[in-house]
């Protein structure tokens, strides 16, 4: 069995807790200061306890508040110093488990954890709500895409910025080899997160990634490593090399890219034909929106990204009736943003 | 490598059926400046030496020598080349590459040596350099920052799984760009690059571990608090030895210098004479590390545009 525990004081709890027991509980303690990060990193079920002795009043609500709402965690309260007033409020909140002051004289029995968890077993609903059945060409992937069939994708638009100025600076012949380059570019790092270029016009296209139908609104899992906003992430952390390595052109390529989710027909020739709002909107939001070297996301795609990545998207107000959010870039000399750069040290 | 028949007999045939004698003579010593088939094999030297004869014996000590690769590689200069203005075509040496390659070996041009194939097998020296001789290479120093804090804050399998992954980003970046880890010693090492544009690659290749190491932080990795690295990229000569670890030298002390000294973690630090091989596009992306003592430096940090 594995606990998680959250202390002010790590050092003193790990010599309380032996890593590998004999007996017991497995024991994994952390900094109380680094709970609000390791928190979505823990799997769901896990029993986690917060030590909440040498906080102050709003030190302690505030933690029980993040443990509260965590999705899928269990969580228990330490407190030796008895400070929680009212520990029934603790339990509406959706606790455990409170240990008081025997907490100095017990620790962390494995028989008293025994008894939390089928505790948190009987309090769970026992009848889960009905899940839809998935059919097979939703859940496997680009194996279950159907040619004719709408269903729900991720759509990321890449497009170079300062078409007319580039045609006019570098050329029809030299330009058309560089924006192939850069299309294959695009396409093996789309193809990594498990997407593919679906339209592509010179200066940039469309990428598609199949969702799952729950997936749509569900959070992204780190396991499965195909989220489409670490794919637009790692395309724009790996300009640097297209640049030195790929790109023809003497200077830097800018670019820019937005991404949302929504449904469409799938087809792969005559894509030309399809209506779909969905498509209309990723394109207006990617070429009438988006600036120069930005990565915009609707609010709605923000689902399909790790937790982690989440803050470094701020708000870029309002488009077409949709929440829009900015993914923070990294710095690129030369590029059009860079005096949103802090300078260098 | 082995010297297997077919091999044997192929180079046999191609030097007999190309050169005469005395070109044959011209061409080995280029490797082995003194050598003498001659004299090497005991036939006496006022008789024509038949020339298949003389291609086995010079077959047989170059190999026995360890320079057999440097000998095929004298050839294909000879062939590519000639010699003093003349063409010296020899027609089965497509044949004599295609068989080196078949067991393991490729051709890298740039630097007109074989070296082992990266997908067979891997060593220290690509498998074309000798022990004891001294080369020119790019040095890539990396150094995970604040370990013995994360030691004594972390329990030990923790710290053990997040410093593995880190070695496995770094083997798979250096690797990717043809370099090689000379050593690994927990928290950091010391990888080297030979080939081709050598100080753009341990320099680029710095930067994506870098990058990488960002991504593991926010997806993977499972330590509370990031972690950091500061890298240092230095180019010079350095003596070869099959155990690296142990190679030291000023372009060794020098990296090291760089990175314990003038770098920030998460940032990489390039000497005045990389900084000057990286070329305008990517120097741009770095920016001189400031202080009278490390003024010809340049530094290279992963920054976020302000929100």
């Amino acid at each position: 069995m594995r606990v998680v525990v959250f202390t002010k004081k790590p050092i003193a709890a790990r010599a309380k807790f032996p890593r590998r027991p004999r007996r017991g509980p497995e024991v994994e303690v952390h900094p109380l200061a680094y709970m609000r990060r390791v928190l979505p990193t823990l799997e769901a079920g896990l029993l986690v306890y917060a030590d909440v002795s040498g906080l102050s009043d709003i030190e302690r609500a505030r933690t029980i508040a993040l443990l509260a709402k965590t999705d899928g965690l269990l969580f228990g309260l330490i407190d030796p110093a008895g400070k929680v007033s009212d520990v029934a409020n603790l339990f509406h909140a959706g606790a455990v488990d409170y240990i008081g002051k025997e907490f100095r004289r017990t620790g962390l029995p494995a028989k008293r954890l025994e008894r939390v968890l089928a505790f948190a077993g009987a309090r769970r609903p026992r009848a889960q709500p009905p899940q839809p059945e998935q059919s097979p060409s939703v859940a496997d992937g680009w194996a279950g895409v159907v040619p004719g069939e709408e269903r729900p994708f991720a759509f990321l638009l890449v497009e170079v910025d300062g078409a007319d100025e580039m045609k006019r600076r570098y050329g029809q012949e030299n330009l058309s080899h560089a924006l192939s380059t850069f299309r294959a570019f695009i396409e093996r790092l789309v193809a990594q997160h498990d997407g593919r270029i679906w339209m592509w016009t010179g200066f940039g296209g469309l990428a598609l990634f199949p969702l799952r139908a729950a997936e749509a609104h569900a959070r992204w899992e780190p396991s499965s490593g195909s989220s489409p906003v670490v794919c637009g992430l790692r395309i724009a952390l790996s300009r640097i090399f297209f640049d030195v390595e790929e790109s023809p052109l003497p200077s830097r390529l800018s670019f820019r890219m937005a991404l949302s989710t929504g449904t469409t027909i799938y087809r792969e020739k005559d894509t030309g034909g399809i209506v779909s709002d969905s498509l209309n909107s990723i394109f207006h939001l990617g070429q009438k929106f988006a600036g120069p070297d930005q990565f915009l996301l609707t609010e709605e795609s923000l689902d399909l990204a790790p937790q982690r990545l989440r803050g470094s998207c701020t708000p870029a107000g309002s488009f077409e009736g949709k929440r829009i959010l900015k993914m923070a870039m990294p710095c690129y000399p030369g590029s059009r943003r860079e005096e949103e750069c802090p300078s260098a040290d | 490598m082995k010297l297997n028949t077919r091999l044997s007999s192929l180079f046999i045939q191609a030097l007999s059926q190309a050169l005469s004698v005395d070109m044959m003579t011209v061409v080995v010593r280029r490797v082995i400046p003194d050598y003498d088939v001659y004299e090497r094999s005991g036939f006496p030297s006022n008789i024509p030496m038949p020339r298949a004869d003389a291609a086995r014996h010079i077959l047989k000590d170059f190999y026995k020598e360890g320079l057999f690769f440097r000998l095929v590689e004298a050839l294909i200069d000879v062939h590519s080349n000639g010699v003093m203005g003349r063409e010296v075509p020899i027609g089965l040496l497509p044949r004599i590459v295609a068989e080196i390659q078949d067991q393991g070996y490729r051709y890298a041009a740039d630097k007109g040596v074989f070296v082992e194939n990266a997908e067979r097998g891997k060593t220290m020296g690509w498998g074309t350099l000798r022990e004891g001789r001294t080369y020119e290479f790019a040095l890539l120093r990396l150094d995970i920052a604040g370990n013995s804090a994360l030691v004594r804050r972390y329990p030990p399998d923790l710290v053990r799984g997040t410093f593995g992954a880190m070695k496995d980003i770094a083997t798979r970046q250096v690797e990717k760009r043809d370099g090689r880890i000379w050593c690994w010693e927990g928290d950091g090492g010391l990888a080297a690059f030979y080939f081709g544009d050598k100080t753009i690659q341990a320099t680029l290749c710095g930067i994506e571990i870098l990058h990488e190491l960002y991504l593991f932080n926010l997806l993977a990795s499972r330590m509370p608090e990031p972690v950091s690295v500061r890298l240092a990229v230095h180019a010079g000569p350095c003596r070869f030895t099959a155990a690296p670890r142990d190679t030291a030298g000023e372009t060794i002390r020098k990296v090291e210098l760089l990175e314990s000294m003038y770098t920030t973690p998460d940032s990489l630090t390039v000497s005045a004479g990389v900084y000057t091989d990286l070329g305008g596009k990517l120097s741009r992306s770095f920016s001189p590390v400031g202080g009278a003592s490390a003024s010809s430096l340049f530094r290279y940090r992963l920054s976020w545009d302000r929100q």
